[in-house]
């Protein structure tokens, strides 16, 4: 499949549709992306490397939020980070005009301190292709669902090796590059069987959760060991604030609301608002939260923030019927209002 | 003057500085609700506090920061004991210079400190902590004593006559000798480990994914908004494919080396080797190890030493017409 992901974009580069392209690629330091400006640069690619050091949506967003309206990017990325990118479209911090979305159905990923220097990830893909799953990969991805590459303009169907031309501009592109591609995704068993492991992983991870949080409390003892730094949401491709509202002067009291927050509570553990942060977040970004994994992997004191998201999250799009990052026109929950909904849970 | 008293019970103490009002709370390390889970509190209620932990083997954050997120608004409206660390001591002062923390109504108090252990491995001791020089509370209000004698001395300066707790005189002389024995044997092993360290230096940070986490937990780091993390940094389509076409590709996260070479630039002459950096990063990089090897080095060229005197400022708030002619590089001579 490398082969003709070489040939896409030699062509695409020799043909100007594209002026730059973004892939996963090995370097000195183990596996990162690569932001490449020509063909003769791209070497070592390894586009389907099981790791994420970072969300690709946010490197996304890096290159295009500012954008000149003239440079052509493709992006090759996991599906995940696709949908990430589709919801910082609606956020206004990625530029899709200028992007081609390329994605492919998706083994999921080690943590990162593993993929990083994972070297058998033409064996781990064989694995997965005869539709097995890998014991070692995200405890978020064991349960995600969404990993063919729906929001992309392309995807790769590791499966039968095809291109799919997802979107009409993805077609466009592969024809223009003379590259041979189907036009709608053909799910094999193999394929069938994964994401039937992953319904039920995600169903038994919903259940646990769901007995978990039964009483109000529990989220305390869930983020008990939560020091504050932050890393989730400074990791998650959702939350770009530049300026974090739990991080703003809002949060920075005034001694005498610190002195009636003790002489009322008797004790305040340290540092303040710890698991209002998480509350907080959960509440502005569930809607889109994509399940990619990265706030858990980055958490120092290894709480499962991912799972709690994924929990949250799951029920929160259901209620709204909206999955994140698949259609590009449906705009968000959080920015939509409408006059008759959710009296049931009006006081 | 220095009075020395006796140390009963270390909890004991904190409930009796309460009880005769010396202080108003205490912020002091205390079990959270999950196994191995501590974290400093403020605590007002006596009864609370009969469970608090002032010797916790665990730092969740370094309680400085603690002190300077609730102080952020002006002092705390009442008088307050902080059991700290020395390291925590050391960085309280260094946030005092760098007005980040008000110290009005804060006693601090710390003890000679045995290390903490790792926040992902409660069995083992942090790394930095091996091979600390600085873990005797030399800049704390109240200092307690324990090691090289035979039971624990309230060193102070504070008035703590209402506690009616008995002076004694201590073994000053055996002590010195623990610690200085202790001290030399830190010194060596902390010169071999450095070295390595800075040998291995850009191997060390492989796995880096510049989530900036260290900085984040850093009491150092106060800057609300960071400068890696600014506009100066950050570019368009244009300057990015500019720059990918300059380098035959750019590698992302990007700025890894820039953000900690910038980082060690920044702050590394007040660093108080806590330790945090290194807990919190999630790639298990000894951070808090590297950023010693250099913090080492200035704070002997400038022959500073971070919180020894609130008076004494931090060396880049200074201009010195007359230093470090030996790093000027006489390049107009040249030319």
């Amino acid at each position: 499949m490398q082969e003709a992901l070489n040939n896409l974009l030699e062509k695409s580069f020799s043909n100007g549709s594209i002026d730059g392209a973004l892939i996963m690629s090995e370097i000195d330091s183990g596996y990162s992306y690569v932001y490449y400006t020509n063909f003769e640069q791209i070497h070592n690619i390894s586009p389907f490397q099981p790791v994420m050091k970072i969300n690709g949506a946010k490197v996304h967003s890096a290159i295009t939020r500012e954008n000149d309206n003239r440079t052509k990017i493709l992006f090759l990325m996991k599906p995940c980070e696709i949908r990430a990118s589709v919801e910082l479209k609606k956020l206004n911090q990625v530029d899709l005009d200028n992007s081609i979305l390329l994605s492919y159905t998706c083994p999921g990923v080690l943590e990162f301190k593993e993929g990083n220097s994972f070297n058998d990830s033409e064996k781990f893909i064989e694995n997965f292709i005869n539709g097995n799953l890998y014991d070692n990969i995200r405890e978020v991805c064991k349960s995600c669902i969404n990993f063919s590459g729906e929001g992309a303009d392309i995807t790769i169907n590791l499966f039968d090796k095809s291109f799919v031309a997802l979107t009409a501009k993805g077609e466009e592109f592969l024809k223009s590059a003379n590259i041979d591609y189907k036009t709608s995704f053909e799910p094999d068993d193999n394929y069938e069987k994964i994401k039937k492991i992953r319904e039920t992983n995600r169903e038994n991870l919903l259940k646990e959760y769901k007995n978990f949080f039964k009483s109000d409390d529990k989220i305390v003892e869930y983020f008990d060991k939560c020091i504050g730094c932050h890393a989730c949401s400074h990791s998650c491709p959702i939350c770009y604030c530049r300026q974090c509202y739990f991080e703003s002067d809002t949060f920075k009291y005034y001694p005498d609301s610190i002195k009636r927050k003790v002489d009322y509570k008797n004790a305040l553990r340290l540092p303040l608002d710890r698991v209002m942060f998480h509350i907080g977040r959960v509440t502005h970004m569930a809607t889109s939260c994509v399940g990619c994994g990265m706030c858990e992997d980055v958490c120092p004191v290894n709480i499962k923030v991912s799972q709690f998201f994924k929990y949250m999250g799951t029920n929160i799009q259901n209620t709204f019927n909206y999955i994140p990052g698949i259609n590009r026109e449906e705009p968000l929950p959080l920015l939509t209002f409408k006059e008759n909904e959710f009296q049931e849970i009006e006081d | 003057m220095t009075l020395y008293y006796k140390l009963g019970d270390f909890k004991e103490f904190l409930i009796s500085l309460m009880k005769n009002n010396i202080v108003d709370a205490v912020v002091v390390p205390m079990r959270g609700l999950t196994e191995n889970s501590f974290s400093p509190f403020l605590i007002k209620d006596i009864e609370l506090l009969k469970n608090c932990e002032p010797q916790s083997p665990i730092m969740s954050i370094n309680s400085a920061r603690a002190l300077s997120q609730l102080t952020a608004k002006g002092a705390i409206p009442f008088k307050v004991a902080a059991v700290m660390k020395p390291c925590e001591v050391i960085a309280f002062r260094e946030l005092i210079k760098l007005n980040q923390v008000n110290p009005e109504n804060i006693i601090t108090i710390s003890f000679d400190c045995n290390g903490v252990n790792s926040l992902k491995d409660i069995n083992s001791k942090r790394e930095i902590c091996e091979i600390c020089t600085g873990f005797t509370p030399d800049n704390a209000d109240i200092k307690i004593f324990s090691i090289g004698i035979e039971s624990p001395v309230i060193a102070t300066d504070i008035e703590l006559s209402s506690l009616n707790l008995e002076q004694v005189e201590y073994n000053k002389e055996s002590r010195e000798n623990f610690i200085k024995e202790k001290l030399d044997e830190n010194i060596k092993k902390r010169e071999n480990k450095l070295l390595e360290i800075k040998s291995n230096f850009q191997n060390l940070l492989k796995n880096c994914i510049v989530c900036k986490n260290c900085m984040r937990v850093c009491p150092i780091c106060f800057c609300q908004e960071c400068f890696f993390d600014s506009p100066a940094l950050s570019g368009n389509s244009v300057t990015y494919t500019l720059r990918a076409n300059r380098m035959s590709g750019l590698s992302f996260p990007e700025n890894k080396l820039l953000f900690h070479l910038g980082r060690m630039n920044h702050m590394s002459v007040s660093c108080v080797g806590c330790g945090a950096c290194e807990d919190a990063c999630p790639a298990e990089i000894p951070v808090s190890q590297m950023f010693a090897s250099a913090g080492d080095e200035l704070k002997k060229l400038f022959n500073y030493q971070p919180g020894r005197d609130i008076a004494e400022k931090i060396p880049f708030t200074c201009y010195e017409h007359d230093e470090l002619h030996s790093f000027e590089q006489p390049y107009l001579e040249k030319r």
